[in-house]
């Protein structure tokens, strides 16, 4: 097994978007409860770009995974960004995506170049 | 228009269906001459993820069935449709 690695750019503008359009119940269909609760926190001049994060680390998991997120719910993949560290849990199919491939560690971090935030995921055995 | 509160997701005529999808690409700046049924997703009409999931979200405002459009292939139109309609005649399955 080696090393699974997927990168992801998010434009945080069409993140800010989404946010704008759709209700907190709406955007739950995307965003895991912690996720939405986080950038909450981060206030409103930072929550596009917390979730823009998030996204990224969903779409960057999926790559990794080496599926995309085909027959994985986007809540599948739950990302935790603490100041400058990312974290991201698999859940439901993406775990077991995840363990059939002999993943067993998950590492992520980002990187914002305004107005895109560039999200990396690595995966390799346990 | 259908809706979640007058529309059972089962009873979707596909009317509905298609009048949805074409509002939610409409709001991405797609005109009905750029939607036909077999313009795929991405590689047509040149969809991003973010945008996908807005016309994901769009079709569950609009018509109470949640979709999920990411797929390994690259769905046309016409296949949006068909996974609408077939998402909203599965029993506790794509309701809100």
């Amino acid at each position: 097994m080696g090393v699974r690695v997927g990168i992801d750019v998010v434009d945080v503008r069409r993140i800010g978007a989404l946010v704008d359009r759709y209700s907190e119940g709406e955007l739950a269909a995307v965003f895991t409860a912690g996720e939405r609760e986080r950038a909450a926190r981060a206030g409103a001049a930072r929550r596009a770009a917390h979730l823009a994060v998030c996204f990224g680390a969903k779409e960057a998991a999926g790559k990794a995974l080496g599926t995309g997120l085909a027959g994985i719910d986007w809540c599948d993949v739950e990302a935790r960004a603490d100041g400058s560290r990312l974290s991201v849990a698999m859940r439901g199919a993406a775990a077991v995506r995840s363990a059939s491939l002999g993943v067993g560690e998950w590492q992520a971090s980002y990187a914002v170049a305004d107005p895109v935030v560039v999200v990396q995921v690595v995966g390799w055995g346990a | 228009m259908a809706t979640a509160e007058n529309t059972k997701p089962a009873d979707l005529p596909m009317d509905a269906i298609r009048e949805a999808l074409l509002a939610a690409l409409a709001d991405l700046g797609i005109g009905a001459e750029q939607a036909v049924p077999d313009a795929r997703l991405r590689d047509d009409l040149e969809l991003d993820s973010t945008e996908i999931v807005q016309i994901s979200l769009d079709l569950t405002r609009r018509l109470g069935v949640k979709v999920k459009l990411e797929d390994a292939a690259d769905l046309t139109l016409a296949e949006v449709g068909d996974l609408v309609r077939r998402t909203a005649g599965t029993p506790a399955a794509g309701r809100r």
